[in-house]
């Protein structure tokens, strides 16, 4: 019974091998479209199809010509850059730039009269609308903003003039995630003074108008020692998104800078998955060395299998922007309301003093003629202030009470104040104790009025 | 750096065309005879046109179309095309009078024309245990929402500044929240507020006043309610999910508007009046009529407002929403006895 459980295990075991797919090492893959991928190699290349959540190799062919000698000398495609446009055609850079190799009728070859111009390692090699560019990299010990075009007629590279806000110090080892016209470029390193830093900012460059624009702080996700990097594996997913990953770890972020969007997401089948891989639809595909390191073996794992999202961020400008900002905003208030408080302080109104009216803010006043001597006596008067007294006499009649006068008197002034407020909208004369006796009141003008008599 | 001076240039530049735009449409008014009446509910005595509305449209146009040309904005076309014909149904309103029910079927017809822009109410959130609505219904509320925002705010505007101070604060917190979410549309709120700033210079001018008019309040009003879409719809991660409930913020950064529009439209009711009949029950009203200038009641309004709002920012997190319906409600209580009793 031992021996025979013994012998289905090796049987199952053997199977179980049987349906992995073997690759040689150093090979590269490159997505061809949602359900298919390549897997070049410095002799051939095989192409493989996603069906029923399982790979299938369709074909592997030899190359019908000899691989260039300078691929041959990289010992390994994986060392290239490759790029598909979205005609299907294959393309693969040179590390640094400058060497460009077409895949075309099952051959790769040669197609530019450049030289290797080693000065763009870990540049973005990317296609738009048929052309070929490449942006940042590093070299000749520095990191460079430099964008470069190939030019299909002259077979060289061009130079791109671009303009507005790049990064000044060069961009090396970012991700990029190109979205229609925009290239999203962020969690990239620069060199200065031969030491690499982190940049944290998030840029866009417009491949339409060649103008970059630095759109804010990334999220805190991204603020990291430079070592962190070197073990990231980091895949574009589709056209729109970008997976992020750090060795040995469940967690992976899913970024979607159009959406200023970072996804955490946890998959502890996705633990192992190496540099250098691919994504095909909703599958992540990348190889790994065979146990005595003879060849490597292609695995396939599902993002949406067991996948648990942990947390949803903003790519940029998180809370410290947002903070920032309201800072901002409670001094624009502070001083809206300052502005407003002293304007309305100093504001000054002129009135014209006739004999029946007074006339000012384009408004006319009915008065009478006790109101016009108060008024004349005010704006004639030392800072437009007089004693009490003044108006208590003109008030006086001696048939009356010291008290009904006093009401007299101050019911003219009421009066007087309540007929400007209507018309006017501010009181016209103010009551206060006199600066050399307290006990003694004064009547003076509105400091806002200026009243002139015509 | 370079964004930061961006959005004061174009600050700038806004404030000084809407200075002199104010300023030039004031005397073509007054040229023209085309000052406000001066009836009963009126709570100015002197001549002042409804230009400013106008003014301040313009600017915002000339601005976001610099804006735009030079690729630092960008905005929905269907809300443009909401935004504006709301503007228009406001001018021909301040020109001719439109009656009320022709506005209200034109403001429905300016709320669908926004829900096109695919912006809309379309979940509560939350609230009363519903988060997705069914689209029938997501229609219906967005609707009822975009009528309640723009006659909301063109029913505050009946003191100088007042209308302009609360449309600041509400552009201010909703710029934050867009400055996070969608930076391409972020230079509009420098634009619009530098228009509103330079409106307020003249709205609170005695000699050559201008008041937005419904021009004015119906351009704001259905921008707000444009912002207020772009809040409520799931689609959009906004930063502020992580300290207050979508709904809850709504309703604080147009506290006034609401609560006040909702008392009038209950003592009216009330009283067995039409709700929609014009007087002077307004909170606002009452501050002047206490003796309260102008430019004070407004900011007393402005201040308190921005005060709750703050709040309950800070204490959400450890009030949750009932506990800060709550206080908010006991506040708004406070300040009522404070102000009116």
């Amino acid at each position: 019974m031992k021996r025979l459980a013994l012998i289905f295990f090796f049987l199952a075991f053997s199977i179980n091998l049987n349906s992995q797919i073997e690759m040689p090492k150093g090979q590269l893959l490159v997505a061809k479209d949602s359900l298919s991928f390549y897997s070049f190699d410095l002799n051939g290349v095989a192409s493989f199809i996603i069906e029923n959540d399982s790979v299938k190799r369709r074909s592997y062919k030899e190359y019908s010509k000899t691989t260039p000698k300078e691929i041959i000398n990289l010992e390994s495609m994986s060392r290239l850059k490759s790029v598909i446009t979205p005609k299907g055609e294959v393309y693969f850079l040179y590390p640094g730039g400058g060497l460009l190799f077409h895949y075309e009728n099952n051959a790769i070859e040669r197609i530019d009269n450049s030289f290797p111009h080693r000065n763009q390692f870990s540049g973005h090699f990317f296609s738009y609308k048929d052309d070929l560019f490449l942006l940042g990299g590093y070299g000749y010990w520095r990191s460079n903003s430099l964008l470069t075009k190939f030019n299909f007629t002259s077979k060289e590279w061009d130079f791109v003039e671009t303009f507005g806000n790049a990064p000044r110090l060069g961009i090396n080892s970012g991700s990029f995630v190109l979205d229609n016209d925009i290239l999203y470029v962020f969690d990239f390193y620069q060199k200065v003074e031969d030491v690499d830093k982190k940049n944290d900012d998030l840029f866009e460059f417009d491949l339409k108008t060649l103008k970059w624009t630095q759109k804010g702080v990334l999220n805190k996700l991204f603020y990291d020692d430079i070592q962190r990097k070197t073990f990231q594996v980091n895949i574009p997913y589709g056209t729109k998104k970008y997976l992020h990953k750090y060795f040995n770890s469940d967690e992976f972020l899913i970024i979607e800078p159009s959406k200023n969007l970072v996804s955490t997401y946890s998959n502890p089948n996705l633990n192992i998955v190496r540099e250098k891989a691919i994504i095909v639809g909703s599958k992540i595909i990348y190889s790994q060395l065979s146990g005595d390191r003879s060849f490597e073996i292609l695995i396939m794992k599902d993002l949406n299998n067991d996948s648990v999202l942990i947390d949803e961020a903003y790519l940029s400008n998180d809370f410290d922007l947002f903070l920032t900002y309201f800072v901002g905003v409670g001094v624009f208030c502070l001083l809206l309301i300052i502005f407003t408080i002293l304007k309305f302080k100093n504001d000054t109104f002129y009135f014209f003093l006739n004999t029946e009216t007074v006339n000012g803010l384009n408004k006319s006043l009915k008065i009478s003629s006790d109101d016009k001597f108060m008024l004349e006596l005010l704006s004639n008067a030392n800072n437009n202030q007089i004693d009490n007294v003044y108006f208590l006499n003109y008030f006086k009649d001696n048939s009356l009470s010291n008290d009904a006068n006093i009401k007299r008197k101050n019911k003219a002034i009421a009066d007087l104040n309540t007929k400007f407020l209507e018309k006017f909208g501010l009181n016209i004369i103010e009551k206060a104790s006199s600066k050399t006796d307290s006990r003694q009141v004064i009547y003076k003008l509105n400091p806002k009025v200026i009243l002139k008599s015509s | 750096m370079t964004d930061l001076i961006i959005y004061i240039t174009f600050f700038l530049l806004t404030l000084a065309v809407s200075l002199y735009l104010n300023g030039y449409l004031n005397k073509l008014f007054v040229g023209n005879k085309l000052t406000d009446p001066i009836n009963e509910r009126s709570s100015h005595n002197y001549p002042a046109t409804r230009s400013g509305g106008l003014s301040v449209f313009l600017t915002v146009c000339v601005a976001s179309a610099f804006a735009v040309a030079t690729y630092n904005l960008s905005f929905p076309l269907y809300v443009l095309l909401s935004v504006f014909f709301m503007t228009l149904t406001g001018f021909a309103d301040d020109l001719i009078e439109v009656r009320y029910r022709e506005k209200l079927f034109l403001q429905i017809f300016a709320g669908i024309l926004m829900i096109q822009s695919g912006y809309s109410v379309d979940s509560f959130h939350g609230i009363f245990g519903v988060e997705q609505l069914p689209y029938w219904f997501e229609v219906f509320v967005s609707l009822f929402v975009f009528v309640v925002i723009v006659n909301a705010l063109n029913l505050i505007d009946g003191l100088d500044g007042l209308a302009s101070f609360l449309s600041i604060k509400f552009f201010l917190v909703s710029g934050g929240i867009i400055l996070i979410s969608d930076p391409t549309l972020f230079l509009f709120f420098p634009i619009i507020i530098g228009a509103l700033v330079g409106f307020l210079v003249f709205n609170f001018n005695r000699n050559n006043k201008v008041f937005l008019g419904d021009t004015g309040s119906l351009f704001l009003g259905s921008i707000m309610a444009f912002l207020v879409f772009y809040i409520l719809d799931t689609q959009n991660n906004l930063i502020t999910d992580d300290f207050i409930t979508r709904p809850l913020l709504v309703v604080l950064m147009l506290l006034y508007p609401l609560t006040d529009t909702l008392r009038a439209f209950l003592i009216r009711s009330y009283k067995n009046q039409s709700p929609f009949v014009a007087d002077r029950i307004h909170l606002h009203h009452r501050l002047a009529d206490k003796g309260y200038q102008h430019w004070q009641a407004s900011m007393l309004i402005f201040i308190l407002s921005s005060f709750v709002l703050g709040l309950n920012m800070l204490v959400f997190g450890t009030l949750e929403l009932y506990g800060s319906i709550g206080m908010t409600l006991v506040v708004l209580i406070l300040y009522y006895y404070i102000f009116f009793k």
